[in-house]
């Protein structure tokens, strides 16, 4: 299936994992998408002198979530933490290339990473409660975009809570400590901060992992419901939570972006031999 | 099999017991000096320690001014010591992290951790004692600071470095600026780890003796003048023990007992800091 797309059809992962392929093999270039929130342009990452991220070139919809997939260590984690300059933050990470939201290159030196961060929000792999009550973890988040009013910030938190389906859970506890609360609540809580500056974006990095099913249930459905009102990109592992909780899909394979596509039709009819062996578990 | 499964047996009691012998001998010369300190120095106690001037000798007094002036250069140390210390393991763990200043500042603090105090004591003394032309109690702080800072430090920037990544990333996320992160949510997760080196920092400061005598000297009188010598337990223990007045020896008891008495509690309170969480 997709076989005509494909320069090496006989063993294309080999050829990528021995780096021979000079056109990487069953790599299917993307198809433009209409009003893009992210385009990514010839990204190259490095982590030292190690080249985790190869010659990146996607486009991420706005309003809609989008799943990158793929075996550990394929760079999906890397390219998220590319979409608000995490990676900024260690001396011997580096990016090349272009990242445009909304046209504008986060790339360069001048982009203040402070203000990005507030438009591009984010959710970790285990929980991050800060260390102070539930009220101030999402106070927080507020005092560092604007100072409100106190009737105003109460009414943010409510609303935030309220958005990732925490405020009835928490409501008469406010000001109890945020690392009181199961796992399950503290990611809630989490999503719920990373609300509160109205991002147009928001990454979440294996939200999951760290979670029983049920929590996992709740926070899937609260990523679909996200979605009416930004972009939401989502790391997985799993690929049973890219098909549940995923409208876009991105394949990821030793640092490249392998084929992209509405969710149903990857699951469903990928164009990639190589994406087909993954989703039907012969490696990976 | 059976012999094999004798010889591991037998290999092991020969093991445990050793370990066990090894650890009895240490405790045992722990456990002496501390029953001798505690028998000979109750012994010695009595309301004059605690309301009497150090006494001339071969007469009777207590140790009021020597554990004033402890107490006032201890404080003065840990005001100099422990916001330096502080904020200096803040710039190791947050911002030089592992860049080559930040290892160099590392290499350097743990040679002045293990420093003998008596150089330290000397340095002050060159330091302040032969400009100033006397001794006084300002000096001595200073020296207890120097010896406090390498403390403060190493802690402070270990136990930020135990707050995990995860969470200043999570707070950038927010976006939060640096010196935000680090006041709002590492130095908070941080806690406990920065009062525990401060504790630490004390426990070490109060017994010292080598750095006192090159600095603050000691003072047989009442003085509350930071410019002047002024009385302490470490030298007064030091002193009175060397003397030949049985009622000298018996006020270095009650010293020494009043100093490794502050020592214990500070060590059981900054471990129950500690491990409360």
């Amino acid at each position: 299936m997709g076989s005509e797309n494909m320069t090496k059809p006989s063993n294309p992962a080999a050829a990528i994992a021995a780096g021979t392929a000079a056109q990487p093999a069953g790599q299917i270039a993307p198809e433009p998408i209409p009003n893009p929130k992210i385009q990514v342009k010839s990204l190259d990452f490095y982590y030292g002198n190690s080249h985790a991220l190869k010659d990146i070139n996607i486009e991420i919809p706005n309003k809609e979530v989008t799943a990158f997939f793929g075996p550990s260590g394929c760079g999906k984690s890397t390219l998220l933490r590319v979409l608000n300059r995490m990676y900024s933050l260690y001396h011997t990470h580096r990016a090349t290339g272009t990242v445009l939201i909304d046209g504008q290159d986060i790339l360069r030196k001048e982009v203040d990473v402070t203000r990005l961060r507030t438009r591009v929000g984010m959710v970790f792999q285990k929980p991050t409660p800060f260390p102070m009550s539930i009220y101030d973890n999402i106070a927080f988040g507020i005092r560092m975009n604007k100072i409100l009013p106190k009737s105003d910030q109460d009414a943010k938190v409510e609303q935030v809570l309220q958005e990732a389906a925490l405020w009835d859970e928490v409501k008469d506890r406010l000001k109890h400590s945020a690392a009181n609360l199961s796992g399950g609540q503290q990611q809630r809580l989490c999503i719920a901060r990373s609300l509160v500056s109205d991002p147009e974006v928001l990454l979440m990095d294996e939200p999951c992992s760290a979670l029983d099913p049920i929590a996992t249930a709740k926070v899937e459905e609260l990523i679909l419901e996200l979605r009416r009102s930004l972009a939401v990109v989502v790391v997985t592992h799993s690929l049973q939570q890219a098909s549940r909780a995923s409208t876009y899909s991105v394949f990821m394979y030793l640092g490249r972006v392998m084929e992209v596509g509405p969710t149903e039709r990857l699951f469903s009819k990928p164009k990639s031999k190589l994406t087909e062996d993954y989703l039907t578990g012969r490696f990976g | 099999m059976n012999v094999l499964y004798l010889r591991r047996r037998i290999t092991n009691v020969v093991g445990l017991s050793l370990s066990l012998l090894a650890t009895l001998f240490t405790l045992f010369w722990l456990f002496w000096i501390l029953w001798t300190t505690f028998t000979e120095g109750i012994a010695a106690l009595n309301w004059r320690v605690v309301t009497e001037m150090t006494p001339p000798p071969g007469s009777e007094g207590g140790l009021l001014n020597a554990i004033y002036g402890s107490f006032v250069m201890i404080v003065i140390a840990v005001l100099i010591g422990s916001p330096t210390g502080i904020l200096a393991g803040i710039y190791l763990a947050e911002f030089g992290k592992k860049g080559a200043l930040a290892g160099v500042i590392r290499f350097i603090n743990d040679i002045l951790l293990s420093a003998p105090s008596i150089i330290i004591g000397l340095f002050v003394y060159e330091l302040v004692v032969r400009p100033q032309g006397h001794f006084s109690a300002w000096a001595g702080s200073i020296a207890l600071a120097i010896i406090m800072l390498p403390v403060v430090i190493r802690v402070t920037d270990e136990t930020l470095r135990l707050v995990p990544d995860n969470l200043r990333e999570a707070a950038l996320a927010v976006g939060a600026p640096k010196w935000s992160v680090v006041l709002q949510v590492t130095l908070p997760a941080a806690v406990s780890g920065v009062l525990t080196g401060v504790l630490l920092g004390i426990a070490r400061i109060s017994g010292e003796t080598a750095p006192l005598l090159f600095t603050a000297l000691n003072n047989q009188f009442w003085s509350t003048n930071l410019n002047g010598p002024m009385a302490n337990i470490p030298v007064s223990i030091f002193q009175f023990a060397l003397s030949p007045y049985e009622q000298w020896h018996s006020l270095a008891w009650a010293g020494g007992f009043i100093v490794t008495f502050l020592i214990l509690i500070l060590s059981i309170v900054s471990r129950m800091i500690l491990f409360r969480k």
